[in-house]
């Protein structure tokens, strides 16, 4: 039973001669004239990436997918660099689309920034959405995950990064709704209440008021019970 | 009986520049350590635990950001006298002065920018990869240079007592004589002599050799060493919040993680962080008896860059002064005492959401229930206020009169 508010970062950096990471983040060593001994990975234009399985960078060793007691709110997404755009997966379905309703880039890095603090000048973007509003779900059983499209090669040939404005990053944040919580969000799902944290409070609060009003109703029918019976008298 | 918003910030800061960098020091790289007992870095005595007493209401936290600091180690010192010109890999300045602390730094020269890797002298130095094409008129140029700050450091040494014989000096338990002190000079009764060697780290040979002091006497030696301070570092941290022993990130696969990244929840945020990318939104509650712990991991290697750096240069050892700031975490959290904190445990049973309103919100309804609110007491005196009136008014109409 919890709510908890978890993230995932991918970063298309990698040490040594492998293009992606399944340990997570690296360990990032540096040689003797501070020369980073890492490499920012190629990512192709026009191609989706995954960001959790999709070969590059930090990665899962599983696709995302919630167990069967698990619901997931996706409610904040970023991107780095202007090229940079996300689109949301669950199972096969893209969430972002087209007018004509062909999967698009998704949620284009100008409009939902990740940037590093290092970013300064004309660069520096101020986030078109604070949040995903309506949020996205991925129900229990559901796999997802989030691509990573480019309109541009990034990293061409695979690079050595000299800054942080030289490397490719993705960032998602999401609602972990855990255990007896997830029922209520389901329950809330079937009711079409959105569903995040407030809400599965107020669904408890009312399942607490629901029990007491059960509980009066249960000692009247016990009055009126003990009201019918024949008196005895002694 | 109390609500406080409390916070604690740790800070990673350099061992101190007279002292030599030791690897345990500071945190290893993959490895988390807890900001709290972790032993590094300002601490306190005991882990986080939440009395019995007490309710916690983790607000928000923050970390260092930034993932590379290659750009950090190069300061901003610029070198710019002379000119040079290039021959393959091998640069040749013209009135010059070059120095070995510029390696490491890049050279810029007919908008081409090379990384110097090899100091030979005041007028030489070699680049990685040759100008294309060689500079063969001699061309003005930029070094960018800096990877901490090279310098020269006076310190003394006076530990124990020494013996003088020619010009051998011989110190007694608990010198530990060093090579950095050839050059320097050490005072014996008031005679000031040069030490050309050292020997052993028990013994120095003197330039001119003193009058024989065969007594064990005080002595100072006065030196000066050449390090390296370093004096940026970015750390590539991420903060995981632990209670108990569950930690509450997991990545989505399900396993542990290292938490999130400074970049993600930065501390001290900047105008660049604003909104910032994650708020810890329902926070996290600590119930009474549990422990709770930040644990800090840094992903930039530390030690194996100065390791790298001394095995590179190994007359220059590398410090970290107490000036550098190479990590620091933030949290801030909410301390819920007494009564209130029994409040807190009654809303998280009710399913009500913990903040400082709704406590407060709680504790005016109990007000209300047992009627000692402002309101209640009015009513109560406005009807106190009518009887005694009325009861004046009977007094006059029925002629009674009260004593006193």
């Amino acid at each position: 039973m919890s709510l908890r508010r978890q993230a995932y970062e991918w970063r298309n950096i990698t040490t040594g001669t492998s293009i992606v990471s399944n340990i997570g983040h690296p360990i990032l060593t540096y040689d003797a004239l501070g020369v980073v001994q890492a490499t920012a990975r190629q990512v192709l234009g026009n191609n989706p990436t995954d960001i959790m399985v999709g070969g590059i960078g930090n990665n899962l060793e599983m696709p995302a997918a919630n167990r069967a007691h698990q619901f997931v709110v996706i409610d904040n997404i970023g991107s780095f660099p202007s090229t940079a755009a996300l689109n949301i997966r669950i199972e096969t379905t893209r969430y972002f689309q087209s007018p004509d309703g062909v999967p698009s880039e998704g949620m284009p890095a100008l409009a939902m920034p990740f940037q590093p603090s290092t970013i300064t000048g004309n660069q520096e973007v101020i986030p078109y959405f604070a949040k995903l509003m309506p949020t996205v779900y991925v129900l229990p059983g559901q796999t997802w995950g989030i691509e990573y499209n480019t309109t541009a090669t990034l990293n061409a040939g695979g690079t050595i990064p000299l800054t942080d404005n030289t490397i490719a990053r993705a960032f998602v944040a999401y609602l972990l709704i855990d255990g007896p919580d997830q029922l209520i969000a389901m329950k809330l799902l079937s009711q079409e209440i959105p569903i995040n944290s407030e809400n599965i409070q107020w669904y408890k609060q009312q399942l607490i008021r629901n029990r007491l009003r059960a509980d009066l109703g249960m000692e009247k029918t016990l009055e009126e019970t003990l009201g019918s019976k024949d008196r005895r008298f002694i | 009986m109390s609500i406080t918003i409390q916070n604690y910030e740790w800070n990673l800061t350099g061992a101190g520049d007279f002292i030599p960098f030791n690897a345990n020091s500071y945190p290893s790289a993959g490895n988390d350590t807890s900001i709290f007992i972790g032993g590094i870095g300002n601490n306190i005595e005991i882990p986080p635990y939440v009395s019995e007493t007490q309710f916690v209401v983790i607000d928000k936290f923050g970390s260092t950001p930034g993932v590379l600091c290659q750009t950090n180690l190069v300061n901003n010192l610029t070198e710019t006298t002379g000119t040079i010109t290039s021959v393959g890999t091998a640069v040749t300045g013209i009135g010059t002065a070059f120095t070995n602390s510029m390696l490491g730094g890049t050279i810029t020269s007919g908008g081409q920018t090379r990384n110097i890797v090899a100091f030979i002298s005041a007028t030489s130095i070699t680049i990685d990869i040759a100008f294309a094409p060689d500079i063969a008129v001699a061309a003005a140029f930029n070094i960018s240079f800096g990877v901490g700050l090279q310098t020269n450091k006076a310190r003394t040494f006076s530990t124990g007592l020494v013996t003088t014989a020619g010009v051998t000096v011989t110190g007694s338990a608990g010198a530990a004589f060093t090579n950095d002190m050839i050059g320097g000079t050490i005072t014996i009764g008031g005679v000031v002599s040069t030490i050309t060697a050292r020997p052993t780290a028990t013994s120095l040979t003197l330039a001119v050799a003193p009058a024989a002091t065969p007594v064990p006497t005080l002595y100072i030696i006065n030196y000066t060493v050449n390090e390296i301070d370093l004096t940026t570092w970015i750390p590539n941290g991420f903060v995981q919040i632990v209670v108990n022993t569950t930690g509450y990130y997991q990545d989505p696969q399900n396993t542990w993680q290292h938490g999130l990244s400074g970049d993600a929840a930065p501390y001290p945020a900047s105008l660049n962080d604003v909104p910032s990318s994650y708020a810890l939104k329902p926070s996290i509650y600590i119930l009474p008896e549990q422990t709770w712990d930040f644990r800090y991991t840094m992903m930039n290697d530390l030690a194996g860059y100065v390791a790298a750096r001394t095995a590179y240069t190994p007359t220059l050892s590398t410090t970290i002064p107490a000036t550098t700031t190479l990590a620091q975490c933030y949290v801030q959290y909410y301390l819920f005492d007494g009564a209130d904190s029994l409040i807190c445990q009654q809303l998280l049973e009710l399913g009500i959401a913990i903040t400082v309103e709704n406590v407060e919100w709680y504790k005016k309804m109990l007000l209300k229930e047992r009627g000692l609110d402002t309101d209640t007491w009015e009513h109560y005196l406005q009807v106190s206020l009518a009887y005694r009136e009325r009861e004046m008014k009977n007094d006059k109409l029925y002629g009674r009169t009260r004593k006193g």
